[in-house]
Protein backbone atom coordinates (compact mmCIF):
# COMPACT_ATOMS: atom_id res chain seq x y z
CA UNK A 1 0.00 0.00 0.00
CA UNK A 2 2.64 2.50 0.93
CA UNK A 3 5.43 0.74 -0.78
CA UNK A 4 7.42 3.69 -3.03
CA UNK A 5 7.22 3.22 -6.05
CA UNK A 6 10.04 1.42 -8.25
CA UNK A 7 11.52 4.51 -10.30
CA UNK A 8 12.34 6.41 -7.19
CA UNK A 9 15.18 3.56 -6.81
CA UNK A 10 16.97 5.47 -10.01
CA UNK A 11 15.21 8.21 -10.84
CA UNK A 12 16.54 11.68 -9.15
CA UNK A 13 13.41 13.83 -8.16
CA UNK A 14 12.74 17.32 -9.09
CA UNK A 15 14.83 19.90 -7.90
CA UNK A 16 17.14 17.99 -6.22
CA UNK A 17 20.88 17.44 -7.17
CA UNK A 18 22.62 14.50 -8.28
CA UNK A 19 25.96 15.41 -6.59
CA UNK A 20 26.14 17.70 -3.59
CA UNK A 21 29.12 18.12 -0.16
CA UNK A 22 29.21 19.44 2.46
CA UNK A 23 33.06 20.25 3.64
CA UNK A 24 33.59 19.17 7.27
CA UNK A 25 33.70 22.07 9.98
CA UNK A 26 36.46 20.99 11.83
CA UNK A 27 38.96 19.09 9.85
CA UNK A 28 40.45 20.72 6.54
CA UNK A 29 40.38 18.71 3.45
CA UNK A 30 37.91 16.90 4.72
CA UNK A 31 34.38 16.75 2.82
CA UNK A 32 31.07 14.24 2.02
CA UNK A 33 29.58 13.91 -1.25
CA UNK A 34 26.03 12.73 -1.30
CA UNK A 35 25.33 10.77 -4.46
CA UNK A 36 21.67 11.03 -5.39
CA UNK A 37 20.00 7.75 -6.49
CA UNK A 38 22.88 5.34 -6.51
CA UNK A 39 24.36 2.58 -4.88
CA UNK A 40 27.67 -0.19 -4.23
CA UNK A 41 28.07 -0.14 -8.29
CA UNK A 42 28.98 3.42 -8.19
CA UNK A 43 30.26 3.48 -4.56
CA UNK A 44 32.67 1.03 -4.27
CA UNK A 45 34.81 1.69 -7.34
CA UNK A 46 34.80 5.16 -6.46
CA UNK A 47 36.13 4.58 -2.98
CA UNK A 48 38.69 1.72 -4.15
CA UNK A 49 40.12 4.30 -6.89
CA UNK A 50 40.29 7.09 -4.19
CA UNK A 51 42.59 4.47 -2.02
CA UNK A 52 44.91 4.67 -5.22
CA UNK A 53 45.40 8.46 -4.89
CA UNK A 54 48.43 8.98 -2.85
CA UNK A 55 46.64 12.49 -1.94
CA UNK A 56 43.75 10.82 -0.18
CA UNK A 57 44.35 10.12 3.20
CA UNK A 58 40.79 8.55 3.75
CA UNK A 59 38.12 7.86 1.20
CA UNK A 60 34.68 5.38 2.29
CA UNK A 61 31.35 5.31 1.52
CA UNK A 62 27.76 4.07 2.82
CA UNK A 63 24.58 3.53 1.76
CA UNK A 64 22.90 4.91 4.69
CA UNK A 65 19.40 2.97 4.53
CA UNK A 66 18.32 1.06 2.02
CA UNK A 67 15.20 2.47 1.65
CA UNK A 68 17.26 5.86 0.79
CA UNK A 69 18.42 5.87 -2.04
CA UNK A 70 21.61 7.42 -1.63
CA UNK A 71 25.36 6.85 -0.89
CA UNK A 72 27.78 8.83 0.67
CA UNK A 73 30.98 9.52 0.06
CA UNK A 74 33.70 10.71 2.63
CA UNK A 75 36.88 12.37 1.25
CA UNK A 76 39.93 13.71 3.45
CA UNK A 77 42.96 14.51 1.38
CA UNK A 78 46.43 16.05 1.78
CA UNK A 79 46.95 19.13 1.80
CA UNK A 80 48.14 19.89 -1.67
CA UNK A 81 44.76 18.61 -2.69
CA UNK A 82 41.32 18.35 -2.01
CA UNK A 83 38.01 16.25 -1.82
CA UNK A 84 36.39 17.90 -4.98
CA UNK A 85 40.00 17.30 -6.85
CA UNK A 86 40.16 13.88 -6.02
CA UNK A 87 36.40 13.58 -6.47
CA UNK A 88 36.98 14.22 -10.07
CA UNK A 89 40.42 12.77 -10.40
CA UNK A 90 39.00 9.23 -9.38
CA UNK A 91 35.90 9.98 -11.62
CA UNK A 92 38.03 10.64 -14.72
CA UNK A 93 40.41 8.02 -14.09
CA UNK A 94 37.54 5.11 -13.78
CA UNK A 95 36.45 6.45 -17.31
CA UNK A 96 39.36 6.16 -19.00
CA UNK A 97 40.13 3.11 -17.63
CA UNK A 98 36.69 1.45 -18.84
CA UNK A 99 37.00 3.05 -22.19
CA UNK A 100 40.40 0.95 -22.25
CA UNK A 101 38.57 -1.68 -20.96
CA UNK A 102 35.94 -1.73 -24.09
CA UNK A 103 38.66 -1.53 -26.36
CA UNK A 104 40.29 -4.11 -24.74
CA UNK A 105 37.16 -6.03 -25.09
CA UNK A 106 36.54 -5.57 -28.85
CA UNK A 107 40.00 -6.49 -29.80
CA UNK A 108 39.51 -9.66 -27.68
CA UNK A 109 36.79 -10.65 -29.40
CA UNK A 110 38.18 -9.54 -32.52
CA UNK A 111 41.13 -11.86 -31.54
CA UNK A 112 38.36 -14.55 -31.45
CA UNK A 113 37.98 -14.55 -35.18
CA UNK A 114 41.64 -15.18 -35.42
CA UNK A 115 41.40 -18.10 -33.50
CA UNK A 116 37.99 -19.63 -34.90
CA UNK A 117 40.06 -19.21 -38.60
CA UNK A 118 42.68 -20.99 -37.17
CA UNK A 119 40.78 -24.37 -36.21
CA UNK A 120 38.93 -26.70 -38.85
CA UNK A 121 35.86 -25.96 -36.56
CA UNK A 122 35.24 -22.84 -38.75
CA UNK A 123 33.19 -24.74 -41.06
CA UNK A 124 29.71 -23.02 -39.95
CA UNK A 125 30.71 -19.86 -39.85
CA UNK A 126 31.89 -16.99 -42.41
CA UNK A 127 33.15 -13.77 -42.31
CA UNK A 128 31.69 -11.32 -44.06
CA UNK A 129 34.79 -8.44 -44.11
CA UNK A 130 33.94 -5.04 -44.95
CA UNK A 131 37.15 -2.55 -45.69
CA UNK A 132 36.81 0.73 -44.91
CA UNK A 133 32.68 0.18 -44.64
CA UNK A 134 32.63 -0.59 -47.96
CA UNK A 135 31.47 -3.72 -48.91
CA UNK A 136 34.42 -5.25 -50.80
CA UNK A 137 33.83 -8.53 -52.29
CA UNK A 138 37.40 -8.86 -53.09
CA UNK A 139 37.98 -8.54 -49.30
CA UNK A 140 35.51 -11.08 -48.95
CA UNK A 141 37.09 -13.64 -51.21
CA UNK A 142 40.64 -13.01 -49.93
CA UNK A 143 38.57 -13.99 -46.64
CA UNK A 144 37.50 -16.54 -47.24
CA UNK A 145 40.03 -17.91 -49.26
CA UNK A 146 42.37 -17.55 -45.96
CA UNK A 147 39.61 -19.49 -44.02
CA UNK A 148 40.98 -22.59 -45.01
CA UNK A 149 44.51 -21.85 -44.18
CA UNK A 150 46.11 -22.57 -40.74
CA UNK A 151 46.89 -18.57 -40.14
CA UNK A 152 46.32 -15.34 -41.20
CA UNK A 153 46.84 -12.64 -38.47
CA UNK A 154 48.02 -10.44 -40.98
CA UNK A 155 44.39 -9.03 -40.99
CA UNK A 156 42.93 -5.68 -38.87
CA UNK A 157 45.81 -3.45 -37.47
CA UNK A 158 47.09 -2.16 -40.48
CA UNK A 159 43.51 -1.94 -42.88
CA UNK A 160 40.43 -0.52 -40.63
CA UNK A 161 38.09 -3.63 -40.85
CA UNK A 162 34.95 -4.10 -39.64
CA UNK A 163 34.27 -7.81 -39.38
CA UNK A 164 30.91 -9.22 -38.97
CA UNK A 165 30.39 -12.75 -37.42
CA UNK A 166 27.18 -14.98 -38.93
CA UNK A 167 26.63 -18.31 -39.42
CA UNK A 168 25.95 -19.27 -42.44
CA UNK A 169 25.35 -22.66 -44.43
CA UNK A 170 28.95 -23.64 -45.73
CA UNK B 1 49.64 15.61 -15.39
CA UNK B 2 49.46 14.41 -11.81
CA UNK B 3 46.79 11.39 -10.73
CA UNK B 4 47.38 9.84 -14.25
CA UNK B 5 49.28 7.16 -12.82
CA UNK B 6 46.16 5.96 -10.46
CA UNK B 7 44.70 4.75 -13.94
CA UNK B 8 44.90 0.90 -14.63
CA UNK B 9 44.72 -0.83 -17.58
CA UNK B 10 42.72 -3.94 -17.43
CA UNK B 11 43.26 -7.13 -19.99
CA UNK B 12 40.91 -9.09 -21.18
CA UNK B 13 40.98 -12.70 -22.71
CA UNK B 14 37.92 -13.79 -24.03
CA UNK B 15 37.63 -17.87 -23.74
CA UNK B 16 34.50 -19.05 -25.31
CA UNK B 17 32.15 -16.45 -27.20
CA UNK B 18 28.46 -17.88 -28.51
CA UNK B 19 25.57 -15.92 -28.66
CA UNK B 20 24.42 -16.48 -25.43
CA UNK B 21 27.12 -17.27 -23.41
CA UNK B 22 30.48 -15.66 -22.77
CA UNK B 23 33.59 -17.00 -20.73
CA UNK B 24 36.49 -14.37 -20.14
CA UNK B 25 39.47 -13.41 -17.75
CA UNK B 26 39.62 -10.09 -16.73
CA UNK B 27 42.94 -9.11 -15.31
CA UNK B 28 44.70 -6.04 -13.93
CA UNK B 29 41.87 -4.41 -11.83
CA UNK B 30 40.59 -5.32 -8.36
CA UNK B 31 37.19 -6.29 -7.42
CA UNK B 32 35.66 -2.92 -7.15
CA UNK B 33 35.61 -3.15 -11.15
CA UNK B 34 34.55 -6.36 -11.35
CA UNK B 35 31.53 -6.43 -9.40
CA UNK B 36 30.66 -3.06 -10.86
CA UNK B 37 30.88 -4.76 -14.17
CA UNK B 38 28.42 -7.79 -13.09
CA UNK B 39 25.68 -5.52 -11.12
CA UNK B 40 25.89 -3.54 -14.19
CA UNK B 41 24.78 -6.42 -15.99
CA UNK B 42 22.47 -7.79 -13.91
CA UNK B 43 20.50 -4.71 -13.21
CA UNK B 44 21.29 -1.44 -15.21
CA UNK B 45 21.97 -2.84 -18.95
CA UNK B 46 18.74 -1.87 -20.81
CA UNK B 47 16.10 -4.31 -22.49
CA UNK B 48 12.68 -4.29 -24.23
CA UNK B 49 9.95 -5.95 -22.05
CA UNK B 50 6.06 -5.68 -22.29
CA UNK B 51 4.96 -3.08 -19.99
CA UNK B 52 1.58 -2.11 -20.56
CA UNK B 53 -1.52 -4.69 -21.49
CA UNK B 54 -4.89 -3.56 -22.83
CA UNK B 55 -7.01 -6.93 -22.92
CA UNK B 56 -9.94 -7.04 -25.45
CA UNK B 57 -11.37 -10.46 -24.77
CA UNK B 58 -10.06 -12.88 -22.47
CA UNK B 59 -11.85 -16.37 -22.11
CA UNK B 60 -9.09 -18.47 -20.79
CA UNK B 61 -8.84 -19.91 -17.49
CA UNK B 62 -5.97 -17.22 -16.38
CA UNK B 63 -7.16 -14.14 -15.14
CA UNK B 64 -6.36 -11.12 -16.90
CA UNK B 65 -3.15 -9.84 -14.41
CA UNK B 66 -2.06 -13.50 -14.43
CA UNK B 67 -1.44 -13.23 -18.39
CA UNK B 68 -0.01 -9.67 -18.17
CA UNK B 69 2.37 -10.47 -16.34
CA UNK B 70 3.31 -13.89 -18.68
CA UNK B 71 3.98 -11.57 -21.07
CA UNK B 72 5.72 -9.22 -19.26
CA UNK B 73 8.59 -11.85 -18.54
CA UNK B 74 8.77 -12.84 -22.34
CA UNK B 75 12.21 -11.40 -23.20
CA UNK B 76 12.32 -9.55 -26.45
CA UNK B 77 15.46 -8.99 -28.60
CA UNK B 78 16.60 -5.74 -27.23
CA UNK B 79 19.68 -4.70 -29.77
CA UNK B 80 17.56 -1.47 -30.36
CA UNK B 81 17.17 -0.75 -26.07
CA UNK B 82 20.84 1.19 -25.78
CA UNK B 83 19.42 3.56 -28.26
CA UNK B 84 16.07 3.69 -27.40
CA UNK B 85 14.16 6.28 -24.73
CA UNK B 86 13.17 5.88 -21.27
CA UNK B 87 9.06 6.44 -21.77
CA UNK B 88 9.50 8.74 -18.56
CA UNK B 89 11.66 10.90 -20.63
CA UNK B 90 10.16 10.42 -24.11
CA UNK B 91 8.82 13.59 -24.94
CA UNK B 92 7.51 12.69 -28.26
CA UNK B 93 4.46 10.69 -27.28
CA UNK B 94 2.34 10.33 -24.15
CA UNK B 95 3.22 7.06 -23.10
CA UNK B 96 0.53 5.19 -25.03
CA UNK B 97 2.77 3.16 -27.29
CA UNK B 98 2.10 4.61 -30.44
CA UNK B 99 6.07 6.48 -30.31
CA UNK B 100 8.81 5.20 -32.61
CA UNK B 101 11.40 6.87 -29.83
CA UNK B 102 10.11 4.77 -26.49
CA UNK B 103 7.40 1.98 -27.59
CA UNK B 104 6.79 -0.96 -29.37
CA UNK B 105 3.60 -2.13 -29.69
CA UNK B 106 2.04 -5.76 -30.28
CA UNK B 107 -1.24 -7.65 -30.38
CA UNK B 108 -2.21 -11.41 -30.22
CA UNK B 109 -5.42 -12.96 -30.97
CA UNK B 110 -5.89 -16.36 -30.72
CA UNK B 111 -8.92 -18.50 -30.62
CA UNK B 112 -9.64 -21.89 -30.41
CA UNK B 113 -12.04 -23.69 -32.74
CA UNK B 114 -10.77 -27.15 -32.10
CA UNK B 115 -11.15 -30.26 -29.87
CA UNK B 116 -7.84 -30.45 -28.82
CA UNK B 117 -6.55 -28.22 -26.58
CA UNK B 118 -4.33 -25.26 -28.34
CA UNK B 119 -1.51 -23.38 -26.80
CA UNK B 120 -1.09 -19.50 -27.02
CA UNK B 121 2.69 -18.89 -27.19
CA UNK B 122 4.95 -16.30 -28.22
CA UNK B 123 5.00 -17.04 -31.59
CA UNK B 124 1.21 -15.82 -31.84
CA UNK B 125 2.64 -12.22 -30.75
CA UNK B 126 2.33 -9.43 -33.66
CA UNK B 127 4.90 -7.08 -33.29
CA UNK B 128 4.94 -3.61 -35.03
CA UNK B 129 8.68 -3.26 -35.19
CA UNK B 130 10.72 -6.67 -36.83
CA UNK B 131 13.85 -5.79 -34.96
CA UNK B 132 11.30 -6.11 -31.45
CA UNK B 133 10.36 -9.76 -31.69
CA UNK B 134 10.43 -12.91 -28.93
CA UNK B 135 13.69 -13.90 -28.76
CA UNK B 136 12.79 -17.61 -29.88
CA UNK B 137 10.97 -16.35 -32.73
CA UNK B 138 13.50 -14.81 -34.13
CA UNK B 139 15.99 -17.41 -33.27
CA UNK B 140 13.70 -19.95 -34.97
CA UNK B 141 13.69 -17.15 -38.44
CA UNK B 142 17.56 -16.71 -37.72
CA UNK B 143 17.87 -20.76 -37.52
CA UNK B 144 21.42 -19.55 -35.53
CA UNK B 145 20.04 -20.84 -32.10
CA UNK B 146 18.99 -24.24 -30.72
CA UNK B 147 16.86 -27.13 -32.74
CA UNK B 148 14.15 -25.29 -34.34
CA UNK B 149 11.59 -28.65 -34.44
CA UNK B 150 12.05 -28.57 -30.56
CA UNK B 151 11.36 -24.70 -30.73
CA UNK B 152 7.36 -24.49 -30.13
CA UNK B 153 7.59 -20.74 -28.36
CA UNK B 154 7.11 -19.71 -24.58
CA UNK B 155 3.51 -21.03 -23.57
CA UNK B 156 1.40 -18.09 -22.66
CA UNK B 157 -1.75 -19.70 -21.54
CA UNK B 158 -3.56 -22.61 -23.15
CA UNK B 159 -6.86 -22.88 -24.65
CA UNK B 160 -9.90 -25.67 -25.12
CA UNK B 161 -12.83 -25.16 -27.55
CA UNK B 162 -14.34 -21.69 -27.66
CA UNK B 163 -11.89 -19.64 -25.64
CA UNK B 164 -10.48 -16.96 -26.56
CA UNK B 165 -7.90 -14.21 -26.15
CA UNK B 166 -7.40 -10.74 -27.46
CA UNK B 167 -5.11 -8.19 -26.53
CA UNK B 168 -2.63 -4.88 -27.20
CA UNK B 169 0.50 -4.87 -25.23
CA UNK B 170 3.04 -2.03 -25.22
CA UNK B 171 6.81 -3.05 -24.59
CA UNK B 172 8.81 -0.39 -23.16
CA UNK B 173 13.16 0.36 -22.42
CA UNK B 174 13.84 -0.30 -19.04
CA UNK B 175 16.26 -1.60 -16.76
CA UNK B 176 16.54 -4.84 -14.65
CA UNK B 177 16.24 -2.68 -11.19
CA UNK B 178 12.95 -1.47 -11.89
CA UNK B 179 12.13 -5.00 -12.41
CA UNK B 180 13.61 -8.11 -13.08
CA UNK B 181 11.92 -8.73 -16.62
CA UNK B 182 13.95 -6.28 -18.25
CA UNK B 183 17.35 -8.17 -17.18
CA UNK B 184 19.34 -9.58 -20.08
CA UNK B 185 21.00 -11.46 -18.12
CA UNK B 186 20.50 -15.07 -16.81
CA UNK B 187 23.61 -15.17 -14.57
CA UNK B 188 26.85 -13.22 -14.27
CA UNK B 189 29.30 -14.58 -12.40
CA UNK B 190 32.67 -14.27 -11.46
CA UNK B 191 35.32 -15.81 -10.09
CA UNK B 192 39.08 -14.80 -8.43
CA UNK B 193 41.12 -17.14 -9.84
CA UNK B 194 43.47 -19.34 -7.40
CA UNK B 195 47.20 -20.20 -7.84
CA UNK B 196 47.90 -23.54 -6.40
CA UNK B 197 51.59 -24.17 -5.46
CA UNK B 198 52.59 -27.32 -4.51
CA UNK B 199 55.26 -28.23 -2.03
CA UNK B 200 56.92 -30.86 -4.57
CA UNK B 201 59.74 -31.26 -1.50
CA UNK B 202 57.25 -32.28 0.45
CA UNK B 203 55.18 -33.91 -1.44
CA UNK B 204 57.54 -36.22 -2.38
CA UNK B 205 57.39 -37.94 1.14
CA UNK B 206 54.28 -39.06 0.74
CA UNK B 207 53.68 -42.45 -0.46
CA UNK B 208 51.72 -43.80 -4.28
CA UNK B 209 48.71 -44.27 -1.61
CA UNK B 210 48.98 -40.92 0.74
CA UNK B 211 49.07 -39.13 -2.24
CA UNK B 212 45.84 -40.59 -4.07
CA UNK B 213 43.94 -40.20 -0.33
CA UNK B 214 45.11 -36.84 -0.69
CA UNK B 215 44.02 -35.79 -4.45
CA UNK B 216 40.77 -37.89 -3.73
CA UNK B 217 40.25 -35.12 -0.45
CA UNK B 218 39.50 -32.69 -2.97
CA UNK B 219 35.66 -32.31 -3.65
CA UNK B 220 36.64 -31.53 -7.28
CA UNK B 221 38.88 -32.47 -9.65
CA UNK B 222 41.75 -29.97 -9.18
CA UNK B 223 44.93 -32.42 -8.86
CA UNK B 224 45.76 -35.35 -10.87
CA UNK B 225 48.60 -37.70 -10.36
CA UNK B 226 51.13 -38.83 -13.47
CA UNK B 227 51.16 -42.32 -13.97
CA UNK B 228 54.51 -42.77 -14.79
CA UNK B 229 56.37 -40.69 -12.18
CA UNK B 230 53.61 -40.44 -9.73
CA UNK B 231 54.02 -36.28 -9.40
CA UNK B 232 50.90 -35.02 -8.34
CA UNK B 233 50.24 -32.17 -10.83
CA UNK B 234 47.67 -29.33 -10.70
CA UNK B 235 45.03 -30.56 -13.28
CA UNK B 236 42.36 -27.77 -13.37
CA UNK B 237 43.18 -24.51 -10.72
CA UNK B 238 39.18 -23.28 -11.87
CA UNK B 239 37.71 -26.44 -10.35
CA UNK B 240 38.84 -25.06 -6.92
CA UNK B 241 36.00 -24.26 -5.30
CA UNK B 242 37.83 -22.46 -1.93
CA UNK B 243 37.04 -24.98 0.28
CA UNK B 244 39.98 -26.14 1.60
CA UNK B 245 39.30 -29.54 1.98
CA UNK B 246 43.32 -30.55 0.08
CA UNK B 247 44.79 -27.83 2.98
CA UNK B 248 42.92 -29.79 6.31
CA UNK B 249 43.84 -33.06 4.74
CA UNK B 250 47.57 -32.30 4.38
CA UNK B 251 47.43 -30.91 7.85
CA UNK B 252 45.28 -34.07 9.36
CA UNK B 253 48.38 -35.55 7.36
CA UNK B 254 51.03 -34.04 9.42
CA UNK B 255 52.04 -32.20 6.34
CA UNK B 256 51.03 -28.90 6.91
CA UNK B 257 52.40 -26.30 3.61
CA UNK B 258 52.05 -29.11 1.67
CA UNK B 259 49.94 -27.15 -0.51
CA UNK B 260 49.75 -23.16 -0.97
CA UNK B 261 46.21 -21.81 -2.68
CA UNK B 262 45.88 -18.38 -2.80
CA UNK B 263 43.35 -16.46 -4.73
CA UNK B 264 45.04 -13.68 -6.79
CA UNK B 265 43.51 -10.19 -5.97
CA UNK B 266 43.75 -9.04 -9.29
CA UNK B 267 42.32 -11.58 -12.00
CA UNK B 268 38.76 -12.75 -12.49
CA UNK B 269 37.25 -15.07 -14.75
CA UNK B 270 33.84 -13.65 -15.85
CA UNK B 271 30.40 -16.28 -17.23
CA UNK B 272 27.55 -14.51 -18.54
CA UNK B 273 24.96 -16.13 -19.79
CA UNK B 274 22.27 -13.44 -21.83
CA UNK B 275 18.25 -14.13 -21.98
CA UNK B 276 18.55 -13.53 -25.67
CA UNK B 277 17.56 -10.11 -25.41
CA UNK B 278 21.16 -9.44 -26.24
CA UNK B 279 24.25 -11.25 -27.66
CA UNK B 280 26.32 -11.86 -24.43
CA UNK B 281 29.46 -10.28 -25.53
CA UNK B 282 27.09 -7.23 -26.43
CA UNK B 283 25.29 -7.23 -23.16
CA UNK B 284 29.32 -6.50 -21.46
CA UNK B 285 29.97 -3.85 -24.23
CA UNK B 286 26.91 -2.57 -23.51
CA UNK B 287 28.08 -2.73 -19.48
CA UNK B 288 30.68 -0.74 -19.93
CA UNK B 289 28.90 2.03 -21.56
CA UNK B 290 26.30 2.07 -18.82
CA UNK B 291 28.94 2.06 -16.67
CA UNK B 292 30.58 4.86 -18.11
CA UNK B 293 27.06 7.06 -18.66
CA UNK B 294 26.58 6.26 -14.95
CA UNK B 295 30.04 7.92 -13.94
CA UNK B 296 29.24 10.93 -15.87
CA UNK B 297 26.23 11.29 -14.59
CA UNK B 298 27.99 11.74 -10.67
CA UNK B 299 30.62 14.02 -12.04
CA UNK B 300 30.81 17.41 -9.58
CA UNK B 301 28.86 19.84 -11.61
CA UNK B 302 30.02 23.47 -12.24
CA UNK B 303 27.01 24.80 -10.54
CA UNK B 304 27.56 22.73 -7.09
CA UNK B 305 31.17 24.25 -6.81
CA UNK B 306 30.34 27.81 -7.23
CA UNK B 307 27.86 27.41 -4.80
CA UNK B 308 30.74 26.35 -2.40
CA UNK B 309 33.24 29.16 -3.39
CA UNK B 310 29.80 31.83 -2.63
CA UNK B 311 30.39 30.20 1.14
CA UNK B 312 31.87 33.35 2.12
CA UNK B 313 34.86 33.95 4.06
CA UNK B 314 34.70 30.68 6.46
CA UNK B 315 34.75 28.76 3.43
CA UNK B 316 38.13 30.70 1.90
CA UNK B 317 39.64 30.23 5.28
CA UNK B 318 39.30 26.91 5.72
CA UNK B 319 41.19 26.63 2.54
CA UNK B 320 43.92 27.77 3.73
CA UNK B 321 43.21 31.29 1.51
Amino acid sequence: MNAPDRYERFVVPDGTKKVSYERDTKIINAASFTVEREDHTIGNILRMQLHRDPNVLFAGYKLPHPLQYKIIVRIHTASQSSPMQAYNQAINDLDKELSHLKGVFEYGMYGRFLVWGSGPRISVLFVELIVQNKPSGRGFEAFKGLLGESTFGCFGSTQRCRYYQRRGKQ
Amino acid sequence: MEGAKNQRFPKIKIREMKDDYLKFELRETDASMANALRRVMLAEVPTIAIDLVEIEVNSTVLNDEFISHRLGLIPLTSDRAMDMRFSRDCDACDGDGQCEYCSVEFHLSVRCDQDQTQDVTSADLQSTDPTVVPVDVAARSSSSGYDASENRGIIIVKLRRGQELRLRAIARKGIGKDHAKWSPAATVTFMYEPEIRINEELMESLSLEEKNSWIESSPTKVFGIDPNTHQVMVVDAEAYTYDEEVIKKAEAMGKPGLVEIEAKEDSFIFTVESTGAVKASQLVINAIDVLKQKLDAVRLSDDTVEADDQFGELGSHMRGG
